[in-house]
This record gives structure tokens, C-alpha cells and sequence, in this order.
């Protein structure tokens, strides 16, 4: 079982968040966030959001779009997602 | 062997006169399905599909990239293959233009109701705009010859960012007044709906504007043909312009609605936005207009106010100490600016009753 900080999604969130920000994924790292990142406020957040949903298959809560507000929080969650409907 | 439905252009939004077919989905005389997507449409607003309304076998009476005005017929079906192919070729038999009775816009046919006028004239255009009706202003006795231009011949601008400038023309924006306030953005209640994500919007600015509204109905309405027009019930607008298009998002009444209910109702055209599902419903009926930049780094700026609105609410960047700038555009035909003052402070003294 993977911990919050040894996600195998990890990579690939970066990757999707690289290409909404269109930056080099290797210049963008786990605490990479909205606010803090340049190019990344509340409507890159969006974008995002929806890119990782196209990408892996899975649907955010509006309740979760505003909490999770990093890339680490961000593939903890695709994973919990997709772990969860593996699950069923 | 005959006609079985004829499938008109919809009008879905008041501003279009004529709509752009984008796409074909089917050939003359395909079998179609009820139900199943015959053309795909292109309002000022929004993409829509059209679809048969009956099974049967389809015969086109406009082609992509055609402009067809709203109301006519797009498209028949038959209930044979042999019927909708042996149909007169469309063109000389609907389309603009042909030198049949020629078709009025809905402007145009509002104008000559009301004015008594004849149309036989304009046959010959076979769409008739209210453009046509109007005679044009006279010419000027000495007209500036313009400077050479050298910007060269422009780049057309998109069908939708045309319906934008015209919906925006309206003389209500010549006539319009602006008021301001400073206010702590966003509230408690904000900072709980939205998590860190406080740039995003600010839901509890939106189920104030509701309620106030109502208090304020000359700001829930609009100025035509001399009079006060006064909507029955409050549908606010949020502007969502990420890069897609401007299009303003209608959100019902939230009056009483929770932060989280008005986040959930925002993000949810959002979303629709982004994925190029905003339908008709989505866009139609708003009363009142909120344009928030307030992610944009802004400190003031001047709000447009749409058609059939007599004000819009802009929201400014916070400051270091937290406090943004709302911007009160609003049409001087339906109120004054003391009204307008008081609905801001109103909604100041709410909004800032929430940080208490």
C-alpha cells in the first residue's frame, strides 16, 4: 500500500498539471499548488481538475476541487478514486 | 409516399436572427431515427444539436456553413427514401433569397407589427432584418476622408464575439453611471464553501445579490422604448470568460441558498463551460450580471452591462489588507445614483455583517 508521500500517480498528475500549465514536468514537484505555482490560480485549478478527470477516469466532488490544493493532495486523491472504483 | 415532419430552426436565444449550420450529420434521403441528430447548429451563445423528431428518411434543405434564419425549415422527413429524394431541390423552394414571401426576423416582424409596414418591397431579400426596415442615417454633408490604415484588411472577428458587441451595444451602457465600495473579500462563509480556493468566486456574494435584488427591482430590470421594464424574479448571472468565450452563466435566484449550494451552482456551469456543454437553458433569462476579476489581479475596472439588464456588479482583486473594490454599473434611466449607493452599502453591510 502505497503512502501519501509514495504515490505511483504521482508522476502522472505532475504530467497533466505540466501540460495545463504548460511547463516542463520536470520543474514542478509534489508541493507544487494553486497560489503558490505561477500560472496556477483558481481557474488553472479548473482546468486541471476537469484534465485529470478526462485523464484518469474519475469525477471530483465540488467540495474536494477547493481542498485539494496541491499536486501531492491532488494524486492522493486519483488514486483513492481510482482505487475505490476498482474496488466495486 | 409524403411528408412526414418538417424540422425548423429553433429560436433559442432573442439576439439571433439567423443560425449557422455547423455540420451536417446525415445525407439526403439517410434513414433517421427519432431523435437522432440531423444537423449541428451554431446560436451566438451555444452549439446545439438538432434532432429529427420522428423516423424516417431526412431530406436537407440547408447545407454547412449555410446561415438560415430562425424559424425556417432546416431539414423534412419523409417516409420513403424515394419521397425525400424526390423532393424540388431545396433551394429554390425555402431558402432566403429564392423570391418567395420573404422572412422576417423576429425584430423585423416586432417592427412592422407595430409600425404597420410593408414588407413587399424587401421580397427580394428573402430575410428581412430589422436593419432593413430602418432607414439608415443620413450620411454626413462633409465627410473626414479617413487616414490610410495600416493595420490591414482586420481578421473577421467569431460569429459569437459579434452577438457579444451587439447584445453590449445596447444604449444602456451609453447611459450607464458607476458607484463603488470597498469591501472585505471574501467572508467566513466564503472562506468555508471555498477551502483555499478563495480566488475562485465568492458564493456568498451571490445569495446576497438575490435577496437584494428584490428590495431593488429597478436593478432587476430594464429601460426600453421609454419605459421601465421590471423582471418578475431574480436570475443572476455569473460571467465565466476563461479563455472560451464570454458567456454569462444564469443561476436562478440563490436568495437563501447555503455557500456551498451557490459554490455547487457556479461550478457546475463551470464545468459545463469548460466542456463546451452550456446549453440554452444555462445562458437564458438573466435579470442581473456579476462579472468577478477579482483572480485577475485588478484593482477596478468598468463592467459592460447585457441586454434586458440594467446593471451589473463588478468585483475587483483584494487588496493586502483583504478588501476588494465591487464596481456598480447600472443604467441612469432606471434609477439614480443615491439608489444605486444604497443598494452597494447594502450589500457592503451584509457581506462585511458575515466577517463579524
Amino acid at each position: 500500500m502505497n503512502g501519501p508521500t509514495d504515490n505511483d500517480f504521482l508522476p502522472r498528475v505532475l504530467a497533466v498539471i505540466a501540460r495545463e500549465l504548460k511547463r516542463d514536468p520536470a520543474g514542478l514537484g509534489p508541493d507544487d499548488a494553486p497560489g503558490r505555482t505561477p500560472g496556477w490560480d483558481s481557474q488553472q485549478h479548473m482546468r486541471i481538475v476537469l484534465a485529470l478527470e478526462d485523464s484518469f477516469g474519475v469525477e471530483f466532488s465540488n467540495e474536494m476541487i477547493v481542498q485539494l490544493l496541491s499536486a501531492r493532495a491532488l494524486a492522493d486523491h486519483v488514486r483513492e478514486l481510482t482505487e475505490s472504483a476498482a474496488a466495486r | 409516399m409524403s411528408l412526414r415532419d418538417v424540422i425548423l430552426i429553433p429560436k433559442e436565444f432573442p439576439q439571433d436572427e439567423t443560425v449557422r449550420v455547423a455540420a451536417a450529420c446525415v445525407a439526403d434521403g439517410d434513414a433517421v431515427a427519432a431523435g437522432q441528430t440531423v444537423l449541428e447548429l451554431e446560436f451566438s451563445k451555444a452549439a446545439l444539436e438538432l434532432p429529427s423528431p420522428s423516423a424516417g428518411f431526412v431530406r436537407l434543405l440547408c447545407a454547412e456553413g449555410d446561415d438560415v434564419p430562425v424559424g425556417a425549415a432546416a431539414a423534412e422527413i419523409h417516409d420513403s427514401r424515394e419521397s425525400a429524394l424526390a423532393r424540388p431541390a431545396p433551394a429554390a423552394a425555402a431558402r432566403p433569397g429564392s423570391g418567395a414571401q420573404p422572412f422576417l426576423s423576429a425584430k423585423a416582424e416586432e417592427l412592422v407589427l407595430r409600425r404597420g409596414l410593408d414588407t413587399g418591397p424587401l421580397a427580394h431579400l428573402g430575410l428581412v432584418r430589422s436593419a432593413d426596415l430602418v432607414p439608415a442615417e443620413p450620411a454626413p454633408a462633409a465627410p473626414i476622408p479617413a487616414a490610410p490604415s495600416t493595420a490591414g484588411d482586420g481578421e473577421p472577428l467569431p460569429r459569437a464575439k459579434l452577438a457579444e458587441i451587439a447584445a453590449l451595444a445596447a444604449g444602456q451602457n451609453a447611459l450607464a453611471s458607476g458607484v463603488e465600495a470597498l469591501v472585505r473579500l471574501p467572508g467566513p462563509a466564503d472562506q468555508a464553501a471555498l477551502g483555499g480556493l478563495r480566488s475562485l468566486f465568492t458564493p456568498r456574494l451571490l445569495t446576497l445579490l438575490c435577496g437584494l435584488l428584490k428590495r431593488f427591482p429597478a436593478l432587476n430590470g430594464f429601460y426600453a422604448d421609454g419605459a421601465a421594464h421590471f423582471h418578475p424574479a431574480v436570475n443572476l448571472g455569473y460571467a465565466l470568460d476563461m479563455d472560451l468565450g464570454l458567456r454569462v452563466a444564469a443561476l436562478g435566484d440563490l436568495d437563501g441558498a447555503s455557500p456551498e449550494a451557490a459554490r455547487d451552482a457556479v461550478m457546475d456551469k463551470i464545468r459545463r463551460y469548460m466542456r463546451g456543454r452550456l446549453a440554452p437553458a444555462d445562458l437564458q433569462g438573466v435579470t442581473f450580471t456579476v462579472s468577478d476579476l477579482s483572480g485577475e489581479g485588478v484593482d477596478s475596472f468598468i463592467p459592460l452591462i447585457g441586454a434586458d439588464q440594467s446593471a451589473i456588479l463588478g468585483v475587483c482583486s483584494p487588496d493586502e489588507s483583504g478588501r476588494a473594490r465591487l464596481v456598480l454599473r447600472f443604467d441612469h434611466r432606471m434609477l439614480e445614483g443615491r439608489a444605486a449607493a444604497r443598494f452597494l452599502n447594502a450589500l457592503k453591510t451584509a457581506l462585511e455583517a458575515q466577517s463579524t
